[in-house]
């Protein structure tokens, strides 16, 4: 009876740890996202920081630069700029799966990622709007 | 004492056929989790990092892509460094294989492939698209929108074959109707489109909505 208990109980544990991995490991490739309206990003390359603005505000740092991709799908979305003293609403590009857009009159050329580099009173922070059924947008700030 | 030694023999015995069911199955989570990721993500197109080449369906799907390429299709500014530098370049992103599109009222933009894909620099918005949307859709737009100016710009990029593009505005003047030059279309308008509509190259029609979502 015993023994038979202790099987019990082993194989039980092992279905268990099994069972949570299964339910955890799909979740990894989402970089721990967020669904909703607004998203923040956990995407962030070694070395830098980004600036989300999110529903608990923004941190310490602007950018002239943003790019937002859907990395759960290819929805239209938009990247949006918010204003750095109030995060106000500022701009925004929209397009399908992946936009990148540099603060107004802040581009050295047509080409959107030839942006200054944080020169301008203009900084920015980021944000994303998510039009399709709510997936996870990687947020990047830049320069 | 053998006894207990037999006992404990099993126990030992159960607990590693147990650890070992346990790492099969973490394996198995973890493949699934790989899998699922991949195919929830797109992370298999993510992670295609490299120049490919953009193949006939980009050359099919957009005129200037099956032309020779001109001097002027030179993408401006310094593409190589900009890219390095927000480390945000999509897989197989190419701007050293930019078209130049020319627009009306002496407007341009510029197209380079990506893998799967195409993107986009036009005087508004810029981006990139995945070549098997704009071959179901037909169009596809992209708009940029401030709050500080009424005006919205809207690029399109339409595959070979449509030839009107028609925005249906929200102020209630008349739509304005884009001609498709170049496979692109692009126009500033004074007021949020409400709704895009075309008409294929088969003939079905098509639109897209929600252009401009305002925040709050």
């Amino acid at each position: 009876m015993r023994r038979l208990t202790a099987r019990i109980r082993a194989r039980t544990a092992a279905l268990a740890a099994g069972a949570m991995l299964l339910a955890v490991a799909p979740a990894l490739a989402h970089y721990a996202g967020f669904t909703g309206d607004v998203y923040q990003d956990n995407y962030v390359p070694s070395g830098q920081q980004r600036c989300i603005v999110g529903s608990s505000g923004c941190s310490a740092h602007s950018w002239s630069f943003i790019s937002a991709s859907d990395i759960g799908g290819a929805n239209y979305m938009c990247s949006r700029a918010f204003a750095a003293g109030n995060h106000d609403y500022y701009d925004q590009h929209c397009g399908v799966d992946f936009v990148r857009h540099c603060t107004p009159g802040q581009n050295h050329s047509l080409n959107q990622l030839d942006c200054h580099d944080q020169d301008h009173n203009g900084r920015i922070h980021v944000g994303a709007y998510n039009g399709g059924p709510g997936t996870t947008i990687r947020m990047h700030g830049g320069y | 004492m053998h006894r207990n030694r037999s006992r404990v023999d099993r126990r030992f015995r159960i607990g590693l056929t147990g650890f070992l069911a346990a790492l099969a199955l973490v394996s198995s989570a973890l493949v699934a989790g790989v899998v699922l990721a991949a195919a929830t993500d797109n992370g298999e197109r993510k992670s295609q990092l490299g120049s490919v080449a953009y193949g006939p369906d980009l050359a099919e799907l957009i005129d200037a892509f099956a032309r020779v390429e001109r001097s002027h299709d030179e993408l401006p500014g310094d593409f190589a460094a900009a890219l390095a530098a927000t480390g945000d370049a999509q897989p197989g992103e190419d701007p050293a294989r930019s078209r130049r599109l020319d627009l009306p009222g002496d407007k341009d933009a510029f197209l380079w492939p990506a893998s799967g894909g195409v993107c986009y620099a036009s005087a508004g918005p810029a981006g990139c698209i995945p070549t098997a949307i704009l071959d179901a859709n037909g169009v596809v737009l992209s708009t940029s929108s401030s709050s500080h100016s009424p005006t919205v710009k809207v690029f399109g990029l339409a595959k070979s074959g449509v030839e009107t593009v028609e925005l249906r505005l929200g102020n209630g003047n008349p739509p304005i109707v884009a001609e498709v030059s170049d496979n692109a279309v692009y126009v500033e308008l004074q007021s949020d489109p409400l709704i895009a509509v075309w008409t294929n190259p088969d003939g079905t029609p098509g639109s897209q909505g929600g252009l401009v979502p305002r925040p709050g």
